[in-house]
C-alpha cells in the first residue's frame, strides 16, 4: 500500500546530516527504491525547503540527500524540465505576470541571460508586418513621451533615426499634439 | 523544411531508435549493465561502473492563431553519463550532461512573431546544444583533499553557478571541510558571451562545532563583461553566513545573511517542523532584501537588464502538509511579497500575494490510483490568477517498473489591465494526457498530448525514448 501513512517522519530522517546512515556511504549503492514517505504527494512543491536545510556540505558525499541522489541530478532536473504551469500560454503572456511580482521563483532555475536571449532574439506578438507604421501611439500610449513598460523590456533605448525628420519634439509635447499622430 | 507531416513516421524513427539501438548494443556487450568494462575506463582494480541515460523526444506542437495555423517540429536529446572506478573512495569519477535540440523546420526569420518560437530559436542556428557538465574527479588525490574535480562543472555551494575550471574539496580535520573553486563562467545564454572573459571564483567552509550545528562561510567573486547597449562591465563580490541549526529529532532551522560589494545584500530564515504522530508538516521561511539591486553580474543579478531594478521588499512563505490516514493529503500554502517602501510599486516591482491548495487521494479505488484537485490563486495590483485542476493517475506494474497514465485538466483566468482599468480576461483551459511505460528493463518511452484553448489554440505532441544504463 502506498498511501500517504508516515509521510512526514521520512522528511527528517532523508535529510540527515552529519554521519551517513549505516550502510550508505561512497562505496556503498545507490538504494533505488522504494523512495521515502516524504518524498510522494506534493513533494516537488517542498523539496527546495529541505534542501536548503540540508545540503552545500563540502564533504557531502553519501550523507543527506546523496544517500540516493547524485549531486547532478539538482543540476538535471532544474535545466532541462519546465514545471507545470509552464504552458504555451505562458511562454507568450503570462510569464511576465509572474515576474513582475514574483521574480523570487524565476531565479531557482532561470539566470539573467536566459531572459536576455529571448527578449532579444525573438518578437513579441505585437510585432506584426505593418508594426513598424503603428508602434507609436503603442509604445507612447496616452500623453506620454516615456515609453511604454512593455517596450523597455527589449528596448532600453530607441534612438527613432530612421523617423521622419521633426521627431526632436519637446518633451512637453506628445506626438499627437504635433499634429501627426491621432 | 518540413512542409507538411507526412515526415513524422521519419521523425518518429529519428527520436525513438537511437535509445533502442543502444539498448540492443548494451544487451550484446554485457546482460548487467549496471557494470560495463570500457577498455577507456579500465583501472588496476578492475571495470568502471558506468551509469547513465540516454533520452530523445521528438515534438510537434501547432498554433491556431488569428485564423492562422502555425506549425513547428523539434527533436530533443539529453545524454547523461556518470563513470565511477571502481575505488570510489579514493578513484576517479567523471559526470557528463549536455542537451540538445533541433528546430526540424529549419532557421526562421525572427523580426516577425512567431507563435511557437522559444529560447531554442533564439539563435542563429537551427541547433542548439548545452553542455552543463563535463568534469573528472580524483578522490582522496593527497592529505586533506577529499575531492578535486577538473572541467565544466555546476557549483556546489550557495550560488548557482556554472564554471570551467577546477574545484576542490578539502576535509580540515574532523570538524570542518571546505570547497574552493573557479574558473571561466559559463553563461549558457548571453548573447555577447566570449569564452574566458567571464571569470568566477569562490570559498566555502562548513563547520561543524556541535553535531547539531553548521555553519557555513561562503564567498563568490564574479566578473561579467558586458558588451550590449547600456550595459557595463560588472565585478561582484558576494559574502555569505549561515547557520543551520537541528533543535530536537523533528525540528530543523537556518539562517542565511549576504552582504554584497560590502553592503548587505538580504537575509532568510527558515523553519521545518514535522509532527510524524499527526501527520503534519510545517514550513516557514522569511525573506528580506535590503537595498535596492541594479545591475550586477549574470550570477547574481535578480534580472536587472529586463526588469530594471530590484526595489526593497520581504516575503513570507508558510507550507503545511496533513496526512489524514492512509489515502488522503492536503497541501496549504500562503506567500506573500511586500515592499519596504511606501508607493514605489511599479511595473516590476510589486506587491504579490499568492496561495494554493492541494487535495490528494492515493490509492482510493484500485492500488494505484491516485487523484488530485489544485488550486492556486494571485493577486497584485492591477493583475489577478486563479486556476483550478484535477488530475488522475494510475500506476501498475512491477517494483520500479511502473507503467504510469495520467489524465488532468486544469482551468487558469487571468484579470489584467495593460491600459487604464480595461479590465482585459484572459482564460485559459487546458487538457492533458500522458503516460510512461517500460518497454525493457532499461528502455522506457513516453508520450503525451496537451491541448491548451485561450486565445489562442495549441496542441503538443510529444513522444520519446529514454535508456538508462
Amino acid at each position: 500500500m502506498l498511501g500517504f501513512a508516515s509521510l512526514f517522519c521520512f522528511t527528517m530522517a532523508a535529510s540527515t546530516w552529519g554521519e551517513a546512515p549505516a550502510g550508505s556511504g561512497a562505496d556503498a549503492k545507490k538504494i533505488p527504491f522504494p523512495m521515502p514517505n516524504s518524498h510522494k504527494g506534493n513533494w516537488l512543491q517542498y523539496h527546495g525547503a529541505s534542501a536548503d536545510l540540508t545540503m552545500n556540505e563540502a564533504d557531502s558525499k553519501g550523507k543527506a540527500c546523496y544517500v540516493c541522489h547524485e549531486r547532478n541530478e539538482c543540476m538535471e532536473c532544474h535545466n532541462t524540465t519546465m514545471p507545470k504551469d509552464h504552458t504555451n500560454t505562458w511562454r507568450t503572456l503570462s510569464h511576465g505576470f509572474q515576474a513582475e511580482g514574483n521574480r523570487d521563483r524565476c531565479q531557482n532555475c532561470h539566470r539573467q541571460d536566459y531572459c536576455v536571449r529571448c527578449h532579444n532574439e525573438t518578437a513579441p506578438r505585437t510585432h506584426t508586418a505593418n508594426w513598424r507604421s503603428r508602434h507609436c501611439t503603442w509604445c507612447h500610449y496616452g500623453s506620454s513621451l516615456a515609453p511604454d513598460d512593455n517596450c523597455v523590456v527589449c528596448h532600453k533605448q530607441a534612438l527613432h533615426t530612421s523617423a521622419p525628420l521633426g521627431h526632436t519634439i519637446s518633451p512637453t509635447v506628445t506626438c499627437i499634439q504635433v499634429g501627426c499622430h491621432q | 523544411m518540413l512542409k507538411n507531416l507526412s515526415a513524422i513516421p521519419l521523425l518518429l524513427t529519428i527520436a525513438l531508435c537511437p535509445p533502442a539501438v543502444l539498448h540492443a548494443a548494451s544487451a550484446a556487450l554485457d546482460s548487467a549493465p549496471v557494470t560495463t568494462e570500457l577498455p577507456f575506463f579500465r583501472s588496476a582494480g578492475g571495470a568502471a561502473i558506468v551509469k547513465g541515460s540516454f533520452a530523445t523526444q521528438y515534438a510537434i506542437r501547432v498554433a491556431g492563431v488569428s485564423g492562422n495555423r502555425d506549425t513547428d517540429n523539434d527533436l530533443h536529446e539529453r545524454l547523461r553519463l556518470d563513470v565511477y572506478s571502481p575505488q570510489r573512495d579514493t578513484g576517479y569519477e567523471l559526470h557528463f550532461f549536455a542537451a540538445a535540440s533541433q528546430d526540424l523546420d529549419g532557421d526562421r526569420n525572427r523580426t516577425g512573431f512567431f507563435p511557437l518560437e522559444d529560447i531554442n530559436d533564439a539563435r542563429d542556428s537551427w541547433f542548439s546544444g548545452y553542455v552543463y557538465e563535463a568534469h573528472y574527479d580524483l578522490n582522496r588525490p593527497a592529505p586533506y583533499v577529499t575531492q578535486l574535480r577538473i572541467g565544466r562543472q555546476a557549483g556546489t555551494r550557495d550560488e548557482p553557478v556554472f564554471f570551467d575550471g577546477i574545484a576542490a574539496d578539502l576535509a580540515l580535520g574532523s570538524l570542518m571541510n571546505m570547497t574552493a573553486y573557479g574558473g571561466a563562467s559559463v553563461h549558457f545564454y548571453e548573447i555577447d558571451q566570449d569564452w574566458g572573459s567571464d571569470l568566477l571564483g569562490g570559498a566555502g567552509i562548513d563547520l561543524h562545532p556541535f553535531r547539531s550545528t553548521m555553519l557555513s562561510l561562503d564567498y563568490l567573486h564574479a566578473e561579467d563583461e558586458r558588451n550590449l547597449v547600456g550595459t557595463s562591465d560588472q565585478a561582484d563580490e558576494l559574502l555569505s553566513l549561515r547557520l543551520r541549526q537541528r533543535l530536537g529529532l523533528f525540528t530543523r532551522t537556518m539562517v542565511a545573511y549576504r552582504s554584497l560589494n560590502g553592503e548587505p545584500r538580504d537575509v532568510k530564515a527558515r523553519l521545518l517542523q514535522s509532527f510524524p504522530s499527526a501527520d503534519l508538516e510545517l514550513s516557514f521561511t522569511w525573506f528580506r532584501q535590503f537595498r535596492e539591486q541594479n545591475e550586477l553580474s549574470n550570477e547574481l543579478s535578480p534580472y536587472f537588464d529586463i526588469l530594471g531594478s530590484s526595489f526593497p521588499y520581504q516575503t513570507y512563505d508558510a507550507k503545511i502538509r496533513k496526512a489524514f490516514g492512509s489515502h488522503v493529503a492536503v497541501d496549504l500554502g500562503y506567500y506573500k511579497r511586500e515592499l519596504l517602501k511606501e508607493r514605489v510599486e511599479n511595473a516590476f516591482n510589486r506587491e504579490y500575494e499568492r496561495a494554493f491548495a492541494v487535495l490528494q487521494f492515493s490509492d482510493i479505488v484500485k492500488k494505484g490510483l491516485s487523484f488530485s484537485l489544485t488550486g492556486d490563486w494571485w493577486e497584485t495590483l492591477d493583475r489577478e490568477f486563479t486556476s483550478a485542476g484535477f488530475d488522475a493517475e494510475y500506476r501498475f506494474g512491477k517494483d520500479r517498473k511502473k507503467t504510469r497514465l495520467n489524465a488532468g485538466t486544469y482551468y487558469s483566468l487571468y484579470k489584467f489591465d495593460y491600459y487604464i482599468l480595461l479590465g482585459e480576461r484572459e482564460k485559459v483551459r487546458t487538457y492533458y494526457v500522458k503516460g510512461g511505460t517500460p518497454l525493457t528493463t532499461s528502455i522506457s518511452l513516453d508520450i503525451s498530448y496537451e491541448y491548451e484553448d485561450s486565445i489562442e489554440n495549441y496542441s503538443v505532441a510529444r513522444m520519446g525514448m529514454r535508456y538508462d544504463f
